[in-house]
């Protein structure tokens, strides 16, 4: 399974301890168009006992990954925005909710995911775009909110 | 003086310290930091702000485990601050002996006694 999680949080203690070593993510995949390199060492050390790798997303057109089990993590949905072709490329199962919280939020699902306008457009776009799943759910076993089942004709 | 800075997901860092001053009597010059609805800029915010408001000749910052939301902004903030030292992983016997110690040793010395303590008090 290959899911997308959009948190704002990037590599912390529920992905390190709940998506990592629980439900065994191996592979993790950290999407992005400018991290700070000392945080990027960071997180290479954190997970060095695991296949951890940093994509600059503006950097490469075409992405292809060849593991089955992957979790991709994204800071926030806007930088897909220009870009929603990366998600044929990413060949995912579930775009995850995991942790967004905006200042002024026009809906809130959950308290770590509340959503500003912009967000919600993005979602909107995916949900006309792609037959994909959307979950709002912070860790693998915990109450998951389904926003879009993936069937374009629900 | 060293000041301590206790941190961790839901209440464990407030409810551990308490749990220490139950045994050794109130103390001071500490704080506890809780993840609880703060995100990674709030933390590092918090941190900072404790390490500005609360003058002491170091800090000690007790992460709950390394990897933890707490570990990044803590890290940023120890290449800013030469004050600063950070411990992940932290337990009851480790708490008691910061307090108990804080006033004797350098902040090298009290680290390594620390990790020391940590792990032979696992058994």
């Amino acid at each position: 399974m290959r899911i997308l999680r959009i948190d704002e949080r990037l590599i912390h203690g529920q992905v390190m301890i709940g998506w990592i070593e629980n439900a065994g993510f191996s592979n993790i995949i950290l999407l992005h168009e400018s991290i700070d390199a000392f945080v990027l060492d960071t997180y290479q050390n954190m997970l060095r006992d695991f296949n951890f790798r940093h994509i600059n997303i503006s950097r490469h057109e075409q992405l292809i990954f060849h593991e089955s089990k992957i979790l991709f993590i994204m800071k926030d949905l806007s930088l897909m925005s220009d870009n929603f072709d990366i998600l044929n490329q990413l060949k995912i199962d579930l775009l995850n909710l995991g942790g967004i919280r905006k200042s002024n939020p026009v809906m809130t699902i959950s308290p770590s995911v509340q959503l500003n306008q912009n967000d919600v457009d993005i979602l909107e776009i995916i949900k006309n775009k792609f037959a994909l799943e959307i979950n709002a759910q912070e860790l693998p076993y915990s109450n998951s909110i389904t926003l879009f089942n993936g069937n374009r004709n629900q | 003086m060293i000041f301590g800075i206790f941190t961790s997901h839901g209440s464990f860092a407030s409810s551990a310290v308490q749990a220490a001053e139950e045994i050794i009597g109130k103390q001071d010059n500490y704080l506890c930091i809780s993840n609880t609805n703060l995100s990674i800029d709030d933390i590092k915010n918090k941190i900072e702000q404790a390490v500005i408001n609360y003058r002491a000749d170091a800090y000690f910052i007790f992460i709950d485990f390394y990897g933890s939301s707490f570990s990044l902004p803590a890290m940023k903030l120890a290449k800013d601050y030469d004050s600063l030292t950070l411990m992940f992983g932290f337990n009851l016997p480790v708490i008691i002996d910061f307090f108990s110690h804080r006033k004797s040793k350098t902040p090298d010395e009290l680290l390594i006694k620390l990790k020391h303590i940590g792990k032979e008090a696992v058994r």
